[in-house]
């Protein structure tokens, strides 16, 4: 199935019901990054990502997401158990459909555990996002493509 | 009493408990749950707080209960790799000094390794998993 220049809208991940959230620093750069991931891996797959306008109907797809938690994890936990505890969590999901019907749902979990000296956890939760992203995204068009197969 | 669990008032206001209802998905009570119960918060009030939600008396038990499982379940899994790797730490140490001492017996010299990384990095984990272990709460105190 070919998805090229086909519209997409995406709506900014919500953090409403987020289980777990940083408290040590912004929290922007690390939704920027998830929506980043998310939206690079959709564009290379050619879908036409678009905003949504408020008071105007979603073209196309409509991507839906909400974060299950954005956990930095612990530096000296990852410098002294590393792979075992403290790592830097940022799991998402979400549903898309198109107009009134659900085409279905996606769940995913960027996970990193190692870095230089535990590595700083807005880096890794950034990094960790980010890959969640690509994953949302993996998960979107395998649905996509499952779909049309069908 | 009135028969019902610990953590849910018999009837009227759920917001007398200072517990602001919350909406969430089950994968987002599943991390809060989790993230509340690393932190030391009480099962009880964990529950008063998800009753406090809308969250029914069954889902809300289920939910706690499979958090719980899933604690108990990794905490194991850092005891028995800690372990398996002092283990290894140990045997490897033990099966050198051995074959040292035969090379030593037959040509007068052998060398062994002492292999103390793997026995020190799994008792530090098994440490922690222990530990992890011991804190994780009880459903039913």
């Amino acid at each position: 199935m070919d998805l090229r220049g086909r519209p997409c809208t995406l709506y900014p991940i919500s953090a409403q019901g987020a289980g777990v959230m940083p408290t040590g620093f912004d929290f922007t750069p690390v939704a920027q990054a998830y929506m980043g991931g998310l939206v690079a891996d959709l564009s290379k797959a050619g879908l036409n990502v678009l905003m949504p306008v408020v008071g105007a109907p979603d073209q196309g797809l409509s991507i839906r997401g909400q974060i299950v938690r954005a956990d930095p994890g612990s530096r000296l936990m990852r410098y002294l158990f590393t792979w075992f505890a403290g790592a830097a969590v940022f799991e998402a999901e979400g549903q898309f459909g198109e107009g009134t019907v659900l085409l279905g749902s996606f769940h995913a979990k960027g996970t990193r555990r190692a870095g230089f000296g535990g590595g700083d956890s807005q880096k890794m939760l950034i990094d960790a996002a980010r890959l969640a992203g690509q994953q949302s995204a993996g998960q979107i068009l395998a649905a996509l493509l499952a779909t049309h197969q069908a | 009493m009135n028969g019902m669990p610990p953590g849910y008032p018999p009837s009227g206001p759920q917001y007398g408990n200072g517990f602001y209802p919350q909406v969430r998905s089950r994968l987002q009570w599943q991390a809060y749950v989790r993230a509340r119960l690393d932190a030391g918060q009480p099962v009880v009030q964990m529950l008063a707080e998800m009753a406090a939600s809308g969250v029914s008396q069954p889902d809300a038990y289920g939910l706690v209960a499979e958090v719980i499982a899933a604690m108990r379940k990794r905490a194991l899994g850092i005891i028995g790799v800690g372990c398996i790797a002092v283990l290894v730490g140990l045997g490897v140490t033990v099966i050198t000094m051995q074959a040292a001492r035969d090379a030593a017996e037959g040509s007068g010299s052998g060398m062994y390794v002492v292999w103390w990384g793997p026995v020190v990095a799994g008792a530090i984990a098994a440490v922690y998993g222990l530990r992890a272990y011991l804190k994780i709460p009880s459903l039913h105190p």
